[in-house]
């Protein structure tokens, strides 16, 4: 390998490097969750039985939980492969960087974050909603 | 009366196109009892082919935007199109909901049922997708089109017609498995 293609690699590499962790860090930051508010607990969707999912609440420590570890699914995963659950959790959250976004959890672990900034978020976490 | 013919589970009428994608049958399906209607999440015919030439989960037909029908697996071979079952007597009012809410175990039970004790599953359903899309604002299913609602009408007809199924064995993919509740809502066979 002469020495322009040296050079050339390097420079891709680090470019590579850049664009991943700068990637990364983006990505992290709608992780990062300040504060959650306005919690409405065990909503039932029309037509089903109130019983049908024994109380469904989730603890501000269990929302904190699936915040940070639930899986980022594509939009097509959340509509079409995962469960969906008559009964879900709703609130609004606020990150470290500021922006605010209304949520919803469903109790089959299914979730959805419609963020200020335009951003949509689809997660999926069935042990983060079932853990105590 | 069906103008339609069915050789080795290919429906031959002139308004199917034939497109069939073996990797998505899986084994054979000596009875159909039923037909579930589903939405894709693909908002081109295309990307569903694609998905089908990998052998990924698939239907026996998929209607295009523009009414376009195509055949994709045979009637006579099963796809995998349903998932879990939900049960069928809770949409019956014929029994009470679980204590614990499992969509796993509701299926195991199911499955062991026979029809029409439970819904038609993967075993003995056709499965007839329409192009759709999921929108992020909204979180729902597009809106079928007129042509797509054309088609699915006329299909399941000829399907009815040709395979003896009842109008009561019809199912939005909803109804049927624990899907989101916009699939097919927006369907109309009848």
């Amino acid at each position: 390998m002469s020495g322009w293609q040296k050079v050339l690699k390097l420079v891709l590499c680090f470019t590579l490097l850049f664009l991943l962790t700068g990637a990364q860090a983006s990505e992290s930051e709608y992780r990062d969750v300040l504060s959650i508010t306005d919690v409405v607990q065990n909503i039932v969707d029309p037509g089903n039985d109130p019983e049908i999912c024994g109380n469904f609440r989730l603890s501000t420590k269990q929302l904190l939980y699936y915040f940070k570890n639930a899986r980022e699914v594509l939009i097509g995963t959340y509509a079409h492969d995962l469960d969906y659950a008559p009964c879900h959790v709703t609130g609004k959250l606020m990150l470290k960087s500021g922006i605010t976004a209304k949520w919803k959890i469903e109790l089959s672990g299914r979730g959805s974050i419609d963020f200020d900034d335009g951003r949509y978020m689809f997660l999926d976490c069935e042990r983060c909603v079932t853990r105590r | 009366m069906s103008l339609s013919t069915v050789q080795d589970g290919k429906v031959l009428n002139p308004r199917i196109v034939q497109k069939i994608f073996p990797l998505i049958e899986k084994g054979p399906m000596p009875i159909v009892h039923g037909i579930i209607v589903h939405q894709t999440k693909s908002p081109t015919a295309a990307a569903t082919f694609n998905s089908y030439l990998q052998g990924n989960n698939g239907a026996h037909f998929l209607i295009e935007k523009d009414g376009t029908i195509y055949q994709t697996a045979r009637i006579d071979r099963k796809t995998w199109h349903v998932g879990k079952l939900r049960a069928r007597c809770l949409l019956e009012l014929t029994c009470k909901p679980a204590k614990t809410w499992s969509p796993k175990l509701t299926h195991l039970q199911e499955s062991q049922k026979s029809w029409p004790q439970r819904f038609p599953s993967n075993d003995d359903s056709i499965g007839i997708e329409l192009v759709g899309e999921f929108l992020e604002p909204t979180k729902t299913y597009v809106v079928t089109t007129e042509q797509q609602n054309k088609s699915l009408k006329w299909l399941v007809k000829e399907l009815q017609t040709t395979l003896y199924i009842s109008a009561t064995e019809i199912f939005r993919h909803p109804v049927a498995s624990y899907k989101d509740l916009s699939e097919a809502s927006t369907a109309v066979w009848q």
